[in-house]
């Protein structure tokens, strides 16, 4: 699946990640014949973009484009571009597949899906929605349309951090990729904060990380379980 | 406050095969790089008589748009029809209650240009099927060489519309530099350097009183702003942008145009040079003149049209987005709250065409 960024910071982010890593998921335009499967909405921006590109990668070569945006809003927050997505993007199937993908923080994560649906019944309709541990789908309307909203919720309850974010994942990615050492020793320093524990890492072995990512598609459904299939289920659909 | 130019359809025009646009008082073009913004400019400024003078040296307007895109030494009008093969194109213009089409007639050594009015645009639907069909019929403007810059059996030196159609390009400055030379008594006489001179005071570190013409070491003649003091600088040595506003008031107040369109309205510009050019573009709109300008910038877009929705009102005011695929041309109007929302909700209006078309 490929990924087509609507803004330029977006763009900066994920077409220079995408150069240095060899990746091929990345466009600027469409081509008439390539099915828009949906859009992706980061509520965090960096380095969810970096592993949604990843992800990205792994799924279905370049048959379909996923939208990708980062709003100014943030987290559940997000939700409220829904209504300019939804009236301004052409060209989606229908029901619009639209993922949101939003950090836990230091919240429980049932709180952050509480917020999110809050939210979303604000802007929308909601008809009918299954909610899971860290994904929710809600089926909903809004000015006429019908839209497949779902949310995926980053973190991991099984490691003592505290909060939640999508570098969890990526220091377990790390811990597999033979710096458990260094994850430890980053994690003492910053005081068990992903976020930082992950910068703490530095670029070299952040890239080595990656590379792994991008080079063995089950170990990184392993790792993004949840964000993995949702994006799978999206180029799919 | 009616625009003068309520619409243009072109057909195999230079990169577009056809599409429709509408105007405003004031239009903001904005797109991808390639999607047709100067294009329209070009058309519409070479809608107004093809084979008319201009404020630049070459005067023709027809030699004027050759002049931006001729490449090295490579001279030929083919430029003007889609794909340099495309056996006719049509600009048509809606002005006021009247349509007026230049049609291009592509022969084998030259294009022929014509053009027709009708009052009612079936009819000059039909009249432009039977200039197709027999190959003339309109009324001659001129004949452009295919394998030169040559212009010839020009009919018509005079504007075909009621009123001027103005363009203004950053690398047109210097044929407007040696239109201004040529007519500077009427500069003078009319009074338009001190009045553009005090424009750009409102842009640059230093304060000009006046414009002069006189020669530099050598004996060439060129023009100066000079200072309070009497001490003068060229105007080719102050900043690309304070030139570039400069020129364009100049020629703005020497021919008083009808509509003025600008392309890459904030090349070179910063933000307090965008602030007063937008303030002088609101003053103009004001006057009733219609402004078209392109850009690429979104500081721009913003200062531009925030200003003139400020001073005329936002129905006056249309920020249109264009895609260009395949030749085929669209447009959308969209508001500046509906850019800043989308702008907002992480979508760039300016680089989200394959989402928004």
């Amino acid at each position: 699946m490929k990924l087509c960024p609507l803004d330029s910071s977006l763009t900066t982010s994920i077409r220079s990640f995408v150069r240095r890593h060899k990746l091929e998921s990345y466009t600027s335009m469409l081509q008439a014949d390539v099915k828009k499967t949906g859009l992706i909405v980061l509520g965090n921006g960096n380095p969810e973009d970096y592993v949604t590109a990843i992800i990205a990668h792994h799924l279905n070569g370049s048959k379909c484009v996923a939208f990708i945006v980062k709003p100014t809003y943030t987290k559940e927050a997000s939700v409220n571009a829904l209504p300019e997505y939804v009236s301004y993007i052409r060209g989606l199937s229908e029901p619009a597949n639209i993922i949101f993908l939003i950090d836990q923080d230091d919240k429980p994560v049932q709180d952050v899906v509480k917020s999110f649906v809050e939210k979303l019944r604000e802007k929308t309709s909601i008809k009918k929605q299954k909610i899971g541990d860290r994904v929710a789908h809600f089926e909903c309307e809004y000015a006429g349309k019908k839209l497949m909203v779902k949310l995926v919720v980053n973190g991991m309850e099984s490691v003592d951090y505290v909060k939640h974010t999508i570098e969890d994942y990526l220091l377990e990615a790390a811990i597999k990729t033979s710096f458990k050492e260094d994850v430890e020793n980053c994690l003492k320093r910053c005081g068990k904060d992903p976020k930082t524990t992950w910068r703490c890492l530095g670029k070299d072995k952040q890239n080595t990380v990656y590379e792994k990512l991008v080079k063995n598609l089950e170990f990184t459904g392993q790792v993004f379980k949840e964000l993995f299939n949702e994006l799978k289920l999206l180029a799919e659909s | 406050m009616e625009p003068y130019i309520r619409k243009v359809a072109l057909w195999n025009f230079r990169g577009i095969r056809g599409g429709v646009l509408e105007f405003a008082p004031l239009t903001i073009l904005v797109g991808a790089n390639n999607c047709g913004k100067s294009t329209i400019l070009e058309a519409l400024f070479l809608g107004a008589g093809l084979s008319r003078k201009t404020p630049y040296v070459p005067y023709m307007a027809v030699e004027v748009v050759n002049n931006l895109h001729r490449t090295l030494h490579s001279g030929s009008y083919a430029f003007l029809v889609h794909n340099y093969t495309a056996p006719h194109a049509f600009i048509v213009l809606n002005v006021e209650d009247r349509f007026i089409a230049t049609v291009f007639l592509l022969k084998e050594n030259h294009i022929r240009v014509e053009y027709l009015v009708a009052g009612e645009e079936t009819r000059l639907d039909v009249a432009l099927e039977r200039v197709v069909t027999k190959g003339s019929g309109g009324t001659k403007l001129c004949d452009l060489d295919l394998n030169s810059n040559k212009v010839s059996d020009i009919n018509k030196w005079d504007l075909i519309t009621s009123k001027d159609i103005l363009i203004f390009h950053p690398k047109l400055v210097n044929e407007a530099y040696e239109f201004l030379k040529g007519y500077w008594p009427e500069v003078k006489n009319k009074r338009v350097s001190m009045k553009i001179v005090e424009l750009v005071s409102r842009i640059s570190n230093e304060r000009y009183v006046n414009l002069t013409l006189e020669p530099f070491y050598g004996g060439q003649l060129a023009l100066y702003a000079q200072r309070p003091d009497g001490s003068s600088i060229r105007v080719g040595d102050l900043g690309d942008g304070v030139q570039e506003l400069l020129i364009a008031g100049l020629l703005y107040e020497m021919v008083k145009p009808g509509v003025l369109l600008w392309d890459d309205f904030e090349s070179h510009m910063n933000p307090k040079a965008l602030v007063e050019s937008s303030l002088w573009l609101t003053e103009l709109v004001e006057k009733g003149t219609q402004v078209v300008v392109s850009t690429h910038s979104l500081e721009a877009l913003r200062c531009l049209a925030k200003t003139a929705v400020e001073h005329v009102g936002e129905e006056y005011v249309s920020i249109t987005l264009l895609s260009l695929v395949n030749g085929e041309l669209k447009a959308k109007k969209m508001s500046l709250e509906e850019v800043e929302k989308l702008q907002a909700a992480g979508v760039d209006v300016r680089m989200a065409e394959a989402a928004l078309f």
